[in-house]
């Protein structure tokens, strides 16, 4: 006789026949979890920092190779930096909260200064402007290349991924003097000429259409990437995703194009979109954001903007005028969505929000991995383009 | 794109719903009265002249430290709870401010609305010890 067994399935999964017969022949009720069912199995995937130990991990639950549960723990964050920065200057506080992301702190930075001179009812001239989303652009391309390679490394396209690289390698100069905000003392001396650049940007737009055209032929990639890590419009606008994760979804939100009187750019670079929403559409979104930067910075170069990249320098004296307004809020599009910078300033205290995207990734996790295989993780996570420092600011 | 959005929200949902609005470069600023919270945020996410479908963030600041404007003075509240709203097609933002003291009663969970408000709840429970309704409840 055939005991009835009571199944609790507090997890979403998808149970084959083979396996629901195997659970009926089971004389004892169970429970569908690792301890009993040994083809549900738990991991637990977590940072690893020598001197930085942090909380956040993700649990994840497996039935063979598939994921059918996701769990991100927030552990404890210690909004540390946001507590750091009430206490120092103006000056102090914008090469403080480069730590964020060392590799392209400017967005940060730049975020920052934007919301210290809205304090002050200040605003830029159109060169200074334009020298900041000439920055900006430089290391967005930077950093999208940087997350292309690492993909393209993950799935051992090495030859690919080796041309991405070299769009860096071609940039490498102006990326490097663009990408933070340098004390007076301590900046670099170069100044790039208009001819060098150019011929750069040239060669990096040649390089994007051989990339798009290799890709077209890489059945293999498309298979890794193609509705995986998958996030439509509106779920991603529910769990605050912006940037990539609705533009590659066919929507036009770009805090570059906002008709804000606080926005950088007087022109902006073209807006690319994808569909998809998966995978596949962000990283192939990737490349036409960098071939639009690419656009971008040589009609500055060729018009009558700038003749030169300088980087952009701050000295001790900044944000130190009188405040007239008392609060601000600074946007920028970062590479992977808005950054947005909040100061509230009432007399001598004042307070700090930072708004990072990959705070909203790392929460949004478990969507791109739920019904994933276990093999998908490392890609998903290289796919997102997030550093934990963002994470717990 | 409003004339005025307490008087717009008010119109739909009642009188009293937003006490307070303010209107500036950085967009709308309404405050509301705490138990009209979900019911504010449900009608601003899905009312068809609205669309705020994107969570921008939900912080919490000491009342002292945020006044819009210089001639106002701050009501007897210890921490002002901002939920910054942008639209994914209209060109504009509101926040909703919510006015906590230590009396407040246990906030209404918008989570089921907006998937990413979970972190920043917590957030905001662990750092500002103002109580959420835990998201199972409603």
């Amino acid at each position: 006789m055939k005991t009835k067994i009571k199944i609790k399935i507090s997890d979403s999964l998808i149970i084959s026949r083979l396996q629901q017969k195997e659970l009926l022949e089971v004389k004892s009720s169970i429970h569908l979890n690792s301890e009993y069912f040994p083809l549900v199995t738990k991991a637990t995937l977590a940072p690893f920092f020598d001197r930085l130990p942090k909380n956040i991990a993700l649990d994840i639950k497996l039935l063979g190779d598939k994921i059918i549960n996701a769990n991100a723990i927030r552990g404890y964050f210690s909004h540390h930096l946001e507590e750091v920065l009430k206490d120092l200057s103006p000056y102090d506080a914008v090469m403080a909260i480069a730590r964020l992301n060392f590799q392209a702190p400017i967005f940060y930075q730049l975020a920052l200064m934007n919301a210290f001179e809205q304090l002050e009812g200040k605003s830029l001239e159109t060169k200074e402007s334009q020298q900041r989303c000439v920055a900006l652009e430089f290391a967005r391309i930077a950093h999208h290349v940087l997350v292309l390679k690492n993909m393209l490394l993950c799935l051992q396209h090495n030859s690919l991924a080796h041309l991405v690289e070299t769009i860096h390698h071609i940039l490498e100069l102006p990326i490097a003097i663009t990408s933070r905000v340098y004390d007076s003392n301590e900046k670099p001396n170069e100044t790039l000429s208009y001819e060098t650049i150019h011929q750069g940007l040239s060669d990096g737009l040649i390089l994007v259409q051989e990339i798009k055209s290799a890709l077209n032929q890489e059945e293999e990639l498309l298979n890794a990437m193609a509705k995986k890590a998958t996030i439509r419009v509106f779920a991603a606008a529910s769990l605050g995703l912006t940037g990539i994760f609705l533009r590659a979804n066919r929507s036009f939100y770009d805090l570059r194009h906002e008709p804000s009187p606080h926005n950088l750019y007087q022109t902006a670079p073209d807006l690319m979109v994808h569909d998809g929403g998966d995978m596949w559409a962000r990283f192939n979104l990737r490349l036409l954001e960098i071939a639009a930067s690419l656009r971008f910075l040589k009609h500055i170069l060729e018009s009558d903007g700038i003749s030169a990249i300088a980087p952009i320098v701050v000295d001790a004296q900044f944000g130190t005028q009188e405040k007239p307004h008392s609060f601000a809020f600074a946007e920028i599009e970062g590479p992977e969505g808005d950054i947005k910078i909040s100061i509230f300033k009432r007399e001598s205290s004042s307070v700090f929000r930072i708004r990072t995207p990959a705070y909203f990734i790392a929460h949004a996790l478990p969507y791109f991995l739920i019904d994933a295989n276990l093999s998908d993780i490392p890609l998903t996570l290289y796919s997102l383009g997030i550093t934990p420092e963002e994470i717990d600011k | 794109m409003f004339t005025s959005i307490k008087s717009f929200i008010n119109s739909r949902l009642g009188k009293g719903v937003v006490i307070e609005d303010i209107t500036n470069d950085f967009g709308y600023f309404i405050t509301i009265d705490q138990n009209y919270l979900y019911s504010v945020l449900f009608f601003l996410k899905n009312d068809p002249d609205l669309r705020l479908n994107i969570l921008d963030q939900i912080i919490a600041i000491p009342s002292s430290s945020f006044l819009p404007k210089k001639d106002i003075e701050p009501r007897e509240s210890d921490l002002k709870i901002l939920y910054q709203l942008k639209s994914l097609k209209l060109p504009y933002r509101v926040t909703v401010i919510l006015e906590i003291t230590s009396s407040s009663k246990t906030i209404a969970t918008i989570s089921h609305l907006y998937a990413g408000a979970h972190w920043l709840e917590k957030d905001i429970q662990e750092n500002f010890l103002v109580p959420f309704e835990e998201s199972g409840e409603r």
